[in-house]
């Protein structure tokens, strides 16, 4: 990425998300760094394009195909142990995350999607839409977002945050990594309840 | 099983009640103070603006917990968007939600608070049979060897190697079960949070508990506290239920350091110096996970085991580390180890990871307000902490090098591995404090109600009393005039039955109707 690109996207990025006040979809998936996704729908297979997918509640049909692909990008899951990104709820369990947001974060996010999707152009990769570069490229795009300007790389988090709490929040993506989920049912482990009333005592108040 | 009022139990679209004393909260602060006073004959009223949400309902899937117990259903954040402010917003409070570790405010915290804030009644010895009592009251107790996981054990090994001090953490747990679930709650009830402990003796003692209810003002007559305003939302469709007053002799907020505040400027009522929501801190903590040739599964056993504090005291750094373990999908965030296979490569060694968290002795910069009638929380880590941050990197990778980790993987937005031990400070050198650099997250927000002797300095007075409104009281975390440094629940725990105690020795001057 040469200065005069680096000057432009900065420019870009800071002109157009200066109106956003609120950027609390950036943190928003910060939580994500603590979760990870929901319920059921599509799969995560690559469309042909954008009408091949319906819209989702809170995701309208571009959403749905930006995040499509990538996801394709960010979990190329092929021929290796992992479950298959397309065997995943990813987009549905996505879609009901956003339904959980206010309108405002939602709104700040297909924002920052639309200077994702477009920011290549800027940028010179090939001139090309994010959703239309072929994966080697869209991970180099990607990984200079999170090299960039702070705001790339808070972009570029959560977008990457949201995908992946999408995956791994389904339970069929824990067998491979051993991760034992819940346990209390599995083991038998039955509640202690409410603790006993103390005595009552007084600690020593020296005032 | 704990009777709770919640808004589907209420069918009159305004409630009127009268008590001694209403609280605000019912959290560490918030449940102590209702047992205290209950237990001593007082009328009491608790109020919670979370829901009430059985044991047997969490269901150890941290996402779903997350939306369901925790403050804006986990989302939390601050206004720079780049740190997320985890609190339990439910019956109970954070003490649901928290890890189990509990400390006692460490002396020298003491010591300054009494130097600088004239806060010279809280001394170790004044507050060493709170602490007691609590104790015994929650089972806290050093972990005993079974409680420490193969993740702290790496941690303990590296720092004891070091030659750093390390020590087993104390938690408020009953014979726990290791299903390292605790940030979900605990389904069987080993966590001895207010859920099964003060929320039920204070109902015991005839405390009236309600859920659901969001206090919106605080009333005053005269100068002095004279009941609150609330709103009875159903929390599953989000729709006004019913209005409630409550006429009290005692308000007393416990809401935590970033609802109390808001409650108190959206009552108007402000502080002589204006510093209602200012002074907040919040022990920004990251992640640090590092890869062992063996597994290491750091998900199972207890999820808090050792700490290390060799640089506790501000001059020596002002951070700890603490062996916590951690689900593989929040090792997975908590770094950047690149995209697509190299991350899917990261993943699938999830089991080979060990973590700890590192918690800084941060200052008092940032700020909670109400902007454009919403909450805001405005914070940045400052360059005077920054250092400690850089620091906690530093010793976590040398601890985890010494335990023979293949290398080490830090909370950053970019790519930063830690190869060998030789790259440490080159590595952890070029991290720059900009917004986003760090992956942060606070689960100790505190400070925004400062406690001190002189009204143009705190809000309210030693005893939680605010400086200008007799008999309302706050009992919550917002009142530590500076960090602690380290877990903060038993020391709100101690402060509240110590504010308690005093509001007894002076009930002439509180209550109207004396027992």
């Amino acid at each position: 990425m040469n200065s005069l690109n680096n000057k432009s996207i900065e420019c870009e990025i800071r002109n157009d998300l200066s109106s956003m006040q609120r950027r609390t979809f950036l943190a928003r998936t910060a939580q994500m760094g603590l979760l990870a996704g929901f319920g059921v729908i599509a799969a995560c297979s690559k469309p042909d394009s954008v009408s091949a997918l319906p819209a989702g509640e809170a995701l309208d049909r571009e959403q749905m195909f930006f995040f499509s692909h990538l996801a394709q990008v960010l979990l190329p899951t092929a021929g290796t142990p992992l479950t298959p990104v397309n065997q995943v709820p990813v987009l549905s369990n996505l879609d009901k995350l956003m339904l959980t947001m206010p309108q405002s974060t939602r709104t700040d996010l297909a924002a920052a999607i639309k200077l994702f999707e477009y920011g290549g152009m800027v940028l010179g990769w090939h001139f090309s839409r994010f959703t239309r570069m072929p994966d080697e490229d869209a991970i180099q795009y990607i990984d200079s977002w999170q090299t960039g300007h702070p705001m790339q790389q808070g972009i570029v988090s959560v977008l990457k945050r949201l995908v992946y709490s999408s995956y791994w929040r389904d339970d069929s993506t824990w067998g491979p990594l051993d991760f034992d989920g819940p346990v209390s049912e599995k083991w038998g482990l039955t509640s202690l309840g409410e603790a006993p009333l103390p005595q009552r005592q007084s600690a020593h108040l020296s005032q | 099983m704990l009777k709770v009022i919640q808004a589907k139990d209420i069918k009159s679209s305004e409630l009127n009640l009268k008590a001694d004393v209403v609280i605000v909260g019912s959290g560490a602060g918030g449940a102590v103070m209702a047992y205290e006073l209950a237990a001593a004959g007082k009328q009491v009223v608790l109020l919670e603006a979370g829901p009430y949400v059985p044991s047997s309902q969490f269901n150890e899937k941290f996402p779903d917990m997350l939306e369901t117990l925790y403050q804006d259903h986990g989302g939390q954040v601050t206004k720079q968007g780049d740190l997320l402010v985890l609190q339990g917003r439910c019956l109970g409070g954070s003490t649901v939600v928290n890890g189990c570790v509990t400390f006692r405010v460490p002396d020298f915290i003491l010591e300054k608070w009494g130097a600088e804030y004239g806060l010279t009644n809280l001394t170790p010895e004044t507050l060493s049979p709170y602490f007691e009592k609590i104790e015994r009251n929650l089972s806290i107790h050093t972990n005993q060897p079974h409680e420490i996981n193969q993740n702290s054990r790496k941690l303990e090994q590296g720092a004891k190697a070091l030659g750093w001090s390390v020590k087993p953490l104390q938690r408020n747990t009953k014979d726990c079960a290791l299903t390292g679930h605790c940030l979900s709650g605990c389904k069987t009830d080993r966590k001895q949070s207010m859920l099964v402990t003060y929320l039920p003796w204070a109902s015991h003692y005839g405390a009236q508990i309600y859920s659901d209810c969001l206090v919106t003002e605080i009333l005053t007559d005269s100068g002095r506290a004279s009941g609150i305003k609330a709103q009875v939302t159903d929390p599953q469709s989000g729709e006004k239920v019913a209005d409630m007053t409550v006429k009290a002799d005692l308000v007393v907020v416990s809401a935590g350091a970033i609802q109390t505040p808001l409650l108190f400027l959206r009552s108007q009522l402000g502080s002589q110096n204006d510093s209602i929501g200012k002074n907040f801190a919040c022990h920004p903590s990251t992640m640090i996970v590092a890869e062992f040739e063996k597994d290491i599964y750091t998900w199972r056993g207890a999820m808090l085991g050792v700490y290390m504090d060799e640089f506790e005291h501000p001059d020596k750094g002002g951070f700890v580390l603490e062996g916590g373990g951690a689900g593989p999908m929040e090792i997975g965030m908590s770094t950047e180890p690149g995209t697509g296979k190299s991350y899917l490569e990261f993943m699938s060694n999830a089991k080979n990871y060990a973590s700890c968290i590192s918690l800084i002795h941060d200052h008092n910069v940032g700020q909670v307000s109400v902007q454009d009638g919403q909450k805001q929380i405005d914070y940045e880590l400052s360059d005077d902490d920054f250092p400690a941050m850089k620091l906690a990197f530093k010793a976590a990778a040398k601890i985890y090098f010494k335990a023979g980790a293949k290398r080490v993987f830090l909370p950053t937005v970019d790519k930063r591995i830690v190869e060998s031990e030789d790259e440490i400070d080159s590595k952890i050198d070029g991290i720059e404090n900009t917004p986003f650099a760090i992956r942060m997250v606070s689960y100790h927000p505190q400070g925004t109600m400062r406690m001190g002797t002189d009204p143009g300095r705190s809000v309210t007075n030693e005893y939680g009393e605010h400086h200008g409104v007799n008999g309302l009281f706050v009992a919550d975390a917002s009142l530590f005039p500076t960090s602690i440094i380290v877990n903060p629940q038993e020391s709100v725990y101690a402060i509240s039955n110590y504010i308690a105690d005093y509001i007894l020795a002076n009930e002439e001057k509180y209550f109207t109707r004396l027992n």
